[in-house]
């Protein structure tokens, strides 16, 4: 008999994960913490395009911020993003894909059918056109970006229902006449949780990727700093190819862009690999 | 197979329908509606009137929304509020530039992805299969500018061997040297584009491979004393192709969103680059021609993927 | 022949039966799925379940017994309403509540409970096993709030497991300690028909017996009518009143059990009790050649002639009926009665 390890523990048991949950934190107190280790960057600074330094630790920009303070607000930005993305895609691909896996006859084939739409349509596009037209405020971005993450949580919401709602203690509920409400949203939603975790896990990290595209492609607010505003801001003035060239100004921010969604993969795949251990691999 | 290929093309035509729709009424019940953006308070009534007439905006919304799709049909997208050029024209200039990025990339997917996840699987869990997976990991979490940039960085502004942008070097020559010289403006938007979708093919093909080789007949050809290459080549890479193509199939669409910011950043003159522009000047109608023809590529490239794997899955072929 | 010489026992087992009265009518049941094997693909009908036809008494046990595919479930989710029949009536007590009418009967539905086979997977493993037992009897209001938890305990000391048990999450449980908690909640709505479905198949032998025992206090304590479906005849005999074979949706053969056993009037019985390892019997084990057919599309006839030993030509073209060859004795065989 071998003893039961809590969640946690199992957790800690693969490096990568734990790469991936301290880098999480870090986002997170970062987030959380923004005004504590820097001064919101606003208007102009007279240290224009310096290197990094003991001041400046990842350099300014031609405005004379500091770009390490632009990044730490920028992952506030990133958080509230990928939270409320996450908030919505909930909202609507949960049930979305509770119902149609437990409801099989038309209204199951309708939502399935929507979600391999959406699936297949080219988003990042139709999120351009949609931010360009209703205006792109922070918060507008994020439920843009939850609207078009849902198919892919209700798509793994689904497949999990299926395959719950086959088991007997469902059919059980059935026969003691336990309504339907209290079928899907407490039998079978206490038994999905695992995969909706991954998948929330998931979009947290697509998410950004969607924020920092949009707002590179100028569709962010460009009143609040997110790691995309300050990258177009950075192309923009040709930070990439001019001479002498101020690498700092993109690299940081493209960095923690890659750190943020790293991190979100690798604990997603991390609580993945405990929920479906795979014994040959 | 007939009834598949139906069942296919019905599917495409509804999410076309679908993605018509949407960016459809998107366009023209949002808050900045097309009115006010192309009608300057300057100008007097008559103008104003006769141009929502020429936009067709004086009508009511059903109205637009017929008018709009028997135009689709015919391939009218309406006039770009830009330059008042027909839109499909627009389109038209730049889609073979972003379906020659596209065509380089996934043909460069398939010679290099599959091959690293055949490896990988073949040395599963020795140091070649985690050096790949930890590469894996990083390469599904790439932002696709930081690709571009980093390539730009080193082979345009450092080494200075690849220029920094555009698809030719204006005036375009003729013959072979044009060819060379697209060649060479190609290299950096194809490596990106490579590079962030390659992940995906190395996982899927790795664990598809991986799945095959525990299958009967592999042990069977390997009890048979078949060499090693033989086995692999023959036997399971066919089968291991189905997921890689189905993936890629379903990676188009994601695709697509990595060109339209590489060609942003490589001003390559293709559709991407030409939603950027739009989104700049608010020149809707282009926008949603641009999406429109995108989700039909997408689509149309998706029915051929699927059209694919049924050639190479003979279940699908006896199912369907 | 035979028939004639009823031994006694035989008699007063039937008496038993005629005395009380049918608490569940099955008439005529049918039930049809149809399926595709993909998407726009042609529709199969599967035949489940086809005109069955048999009274269920106040106190006794019926037995069901048939290979897999035989319908037997199928039938047991139609009586419980998990199930909507394609044609035929299910009468409790006299009303009507077959299908969507049970909706309308507040209750009724709920006095027939059932016990499933897998007690590994009939429990939800994320809830207590008190919960559990709970959630029955705050949704149906069957006791106060404030006495849920002591109702809980109850049903708990009576399948013989300690209260303490409430808070325990099922995988803390052995499959014998499951199915008593499995029938404990079942018991929470206070029913008075019981289908078990294969309900100890998957237990060890010994603790098979430890539960066909429960099952047998449970049944004199509270006066429940069971339905006990499964595929081992000698459990099935050893705690039914009454058996009844199926095969393909039909019923073969139905009579009470000794009866049953000691005549043996179909083949397919025949072949059923000649599998079963420990009863004393000199006669050669027979084995039926081949699998059950496709439920698709069924043999035309009688049902069993593409694997029966004594087939003959009317077996292919003639469908048999069910025929009383004794009292409550009926048998569908061209060559029985």
């Amino acid at each position: 008999m071998h003893e039961k390890k809590s969640f946690f523990q199992l957790l800690m048991r693969s490096r990568l994960t734990v790469v991936g949950l301290i880098g999480v934190l870090i986002i997170v107190l970062m987030g959380i913490f923004a005004p504590f280790i820097a001064e919101k960057p606003k208007g102009y600074g007279s240290e224009i395009l310096l290197p990094p330094s003991t001041n400046h630790w990842f350099g300014t920009d031609n405005l004379g911020l500091d770009i390490f303070a632009e990044v730490v607000w920028g992952a506030r930005t990133s958080l509230f993003v990928s939270l409320v993305a996450v908030l919505v895609a909930i909202v609507i691909g949960v049930p979305a894909g509770m119902i149609s896996g437990y409801k099989k006859g038309v209204i199951g084939s309708i939502i399935d059918s929507l979600i391999d739409i959406f699936l297949t349509l080219p988003i990042l596009p139709l999120m351009i056109v949609i931010a360009a037209v209703i205006g792109s405020s922070i918060l507008n971005v994020a439920v843009i970006i939850g609207i078009f993450s849902w198919p892919s949580l209700a798509r793994v919401t689904r497949n999990a229902t299926l395959k719950i709602s086959e088991l007997q203690f469902i059919e059980a509920a059935k026969c003691l006449g336990i309504p339907t409400g209290n079928i899907i949203f407490k039998h079978i939603l206490l038994n999905i949780m695992g995969p909706i975790l991954v998948n929330i896990t998931l979009i947290m990290a697509t998410a950004v990727l969607s924020e920092a595209g949009l707002s590179f492609l100028g569709l962010g607010d460009p009143t609040t700093w997110s790691w995309g505003v300050i990258l177009k801001k950075a192309w923009e003035n040709g930070a990439v190819i001019d001479t002498p060239n101020p690498w700092w100004w993109w690299f940081w921010p493209s960095v923690f862009v890659t750190f943020y969604v790293i991190s979100f993969n690798l604990l997603g795949t991390g609580i993945n690999d405990i929920l479906n251990p795979k014994p040959n691999d | 197979m007939g009834r598949y290929l139906m069942y296919r093309i019905l599917k495409g035509l509804l999410t076309l329908l679908v993605s018509v729709t949407i960016t459809f009424f998107i366009l023209r019940l949002m808050p900045a509606d097309p009115v006010s953006i192309l009608i300057d308070p300057k100008m007097g009534p008559e103008v104003q009137q006769a141009m929502m007439k020429r936009f067709g905006l004086d009508k009511p919304i059903w109205e637009q929304y017929i008018i709009f799709l028997k135009g689709l049909i015919k391939g009218d997208l309406g006039l770009s509020f830009k330059n008042q050029r027909p839109v499909m024209e627009v389109i038209m200039e730049k889609l073979p530039w972003t379906l020659l990025l596209l065509f380089i990339v996934n043909i460069m997917l398939l010679i290099i992805g599959v091959p690293i996840g055949v490896l990988a699987a073949i040395k599963r869990g020795q140091l070649i299969d985690k050096v790949i997976n930890i590469s894996v990991v990083i390469g599904i979490s790439i932002f696709v500018p930081f690709l571009a940039f980093s390539f730009l960085y080193i082979f345009a502004y450092y080494l200075k061997l690849l220029p920094t942008g555009g698809a030719y070097t204006p005036p375009p020559g003729d013959g072979l040297a044009y060819y060379m010289d697209v060649a060479k403006h190609a290299i950096l938007p194809s490596l990106t584009l490579l590079f962030a979708n390659i992940a995906s093919v190395v996982l899927y093909t790795r664990n598809s491979m991986i799945d095959i080789l525990k299958e009967d007949y592999i042990r069977t050809a390997y009890a048979k004393g078949l060499k090693n290459n033989y086995i692999i080549q023959i036997h399971a890479l066919k089968n291991a192709m189905i997921p890689t193509v189905t993936v890629i199939g379903l990676m188009i669409g994601s695709m697509v969103g990595g060109a339209v910011m590489t060609e942003t950043i490589f001003s390559w003159p293709g559709i991407g680059r030409l939603i950027y522009d739009s989104v700049a000047a608010m020149d809707y109608p282009v926008l949603q021609g641009a999406f429109l023809i995108l989700a039909i590529s997408v689509i149309l490239m998706n029915i051929i993927t699927d059209l694919i794997i049924a050639w190479l899955d003979p279940r699908i072929k006896i199912g369907g | 022949m035979r028939t004639i010489m009823c031994s006694a026992g035989c008699i007063t087992r039937k008496e038993a039966v005629v005395m009380s009265e049918p608490i569940i009518e099955v008439k005529n049941l049918t039930k049809y799925f149809d399926v595709r094997k993909y998407l726009l693909g042609k529709r199969e009908r599967v035949h489940a379940v086809e005109n069955v036809l048999f009274e269920l008494y106040e106190s006794e046990t019926l037995g069901i017994v048939g290979e897999s595919g035989s319908g037997k479930s199928t039938l047991a989710r139609l009586i419980t309403g998990l199930l909507e029949p394609t044609r035929g009536k299910i009468i409790y007590k006299g009303i009507d509540i077959t299908g969507s009418r049970r909706a309308y009967l507040n209750k009724i539905p709920k006095l027939i409970q059932m016990v499933f086979q897998d007690p590994y997977a009939s429990l939800n493993p994320r809830i207590k096993v008190g919960e559990a037992i709970a959630e029955p009897l705050r949704i149906h209001k069957i006791v106060d709030k404030k006495e849920v938890r002591t109702e809980v305990e109850r049903l708990l000391k009576l399948v013989g497991l300690q209260p303490e048990m409430y808070d325990r999450f099922p995988h803390e449980f052995s499959g014998g300690q499951r199915q008593r908690i499995v029938i404990a909640r079942a018991l929470a709505l206070k029913p008075e028909v019981l289908i078990c479905d294969e309900a100890v198949s998957a237990l060890d032998v010994s603790i098979q017996a430890q539960i066909l025992n429960l099952f047998n206090q449970l049944k004199e304590k509270l006066n429940l009518t069971y339905i006990f479906i499964g595929h081992d005849l000698s459990v099935v005999k050893y705690i039914s009143d009454r058996i009844m074979v199926m095969y393909l949706g039909e019923i073969m053969e139905i009579a009470p059990a000794e009866e049953l056993f000691n005549k043996k009037l179909h083949p397919y019985t025949q072949a059923l009790i000649s599998a079963v390892p420990d009863i004393e019997e000199e006669n050669k084990r027979i084995i039926l050649e081949g699998d059950i057919p496709s439920p698709i599309n069924p043999p035309t006839g009688c049902k069993f002639h593409t694997r029966c030993f004594k087939k003959r030509k009317i077996c292919e073209e003639e469908h048999p009926e069910l025929k009383e060859v004794a009292p409550g004795h009926y048998v569908r065989c061209h060559f029985v009665g």
